[in-house]
């Protein structure tokens, strides 16, 4: 199955470096032949633990702060994949002490979502209100 | 320094602009971008051009371009450098930052340097507070700036 890794892409991350870091992982993802899907996403707003690069498991996401594109070579030998452990491993992301004492509401799906992808976007409730529409007055859309 | 001529199509090509743009609402904004992306500056043949278009009077349009610093009257060097200088970076080192930077290219703000390969831009204020201090090259965002970073930056510019 395909690995999820998330990159930021918002200007903190970027004036940081997440873009140096992204192409480290994709030259490295294709050298390795890794089925891995590289994801820009939001931050979660851990500026200063940016870049922090998030893998997706089956025990919920796991994160890796103030990554740096040298990193990456050791953070994949290091079984990054699958949530390995590195220095750099900050453990779960949810269970972050900054994360999991808040309540999200305006940035709740911010850095969680893959912007790009409509069906991440209905997975989180996207286009529900439109639905609501008696049916010949929905979007063509939501028709297909 | 490198005398930059309008060349005599500013006009026609300055309402080429302004006719592809003058239905967007608000319209005066995208077309001093487009003007200055267009030239890299507003040249002042553009203004009247603008004006007449847009049914302002040259006035207003100039009050326009010179209340926003980002709209320049004169070309630029190669590269722009913009370091910004407000609260946040302030207290990060950015006036440490500042100096460094005008000794490495032997210029103030709001000049470029003899070899026209980069203008120095203070920035007021780039957000990115949480990465201080910060600058700009050439719209890309560079922050946690130390001395070696900002000279690696200086360095690329005047290759």
């Amino acid at each position: 199955m395909t690995v999820k890794i998330y990159i930021p892409r918002d200007a903190a991350s970027l004036a940081v470096g997440a873009e140096k870091v992204a192409k480290a992982f994709h030259a490295e993802i294709a050298s390795r032949g890794l089925d891995v899907q590289v994801i820009r996403n939001g931050s979660r707003g851990l500026l200063w633990l940016e870049p922090m690069v998030e893998v997706e498991t089956a025990e919920g996401r796991v994160a890796y702060g103030l990554v740096k594109p040298s990193d990456v070579a050791s953070l994949l030998d290091a079984g990054l994949t699958s949530g390995g452990a590195h220095p750099l491993c900050l453990g779960k992301t949810e269970e972050l002490p900054f994360l999991k004492s808040q309540t999200r509401l305006t940035f709740a799906r911010c850095g969680i979502i893959d912007p790009l992808s409509l069906e991440d976007y209905k997975a989180h409730g996207g286009l529900k209100g439109l639905k609501k529409l008696p049916p010949w007055r929905r979007p063509r859309l939501l028709r297909r | 320094m490198n005398l930059h001529f309008a060349s005599p199509d500013v006009g026609a090509r300055t309402l080429e602009i302004v006719n592809e743009m003058k239905a967007l609402e608000g319209p005066l904004l995208p077309i001093l971008h487009e003007v200055q992306a267009e030239f890299g500056y507003i040249p002042q043949e553009a203004l009247p051009v603008i004006a007449r278009a847009l049914n302002l009077s040259r006035a207003e349009v100039h009050g326009v371009v010179t209340f926003y610093h980002d709209y320049r009257d004169h070309p630029t060097g190669r590269h722009v450098l913009k370091l910004c200088r407000a609260e946040a970076c302030q207290s990060m080192g950015g006036m440490a930052l500042e100096d460094k930077v005008k000794k490495l290219l032997g210029i103030d703000f709001h000049q470029t340097t003899l070899d026209g390969a980069v203008t120095l831009e203070p920035v007021y204020c780039l957000g990115l507070c949480s990465t201080a201090p910060a600058a700009m090259l050439d719209g890309e965002v560079h922050g946690r700036l130390d001395d070696t970073a900002i000279a690696e930056l200086v360095a690329g510019v005047r290759l």
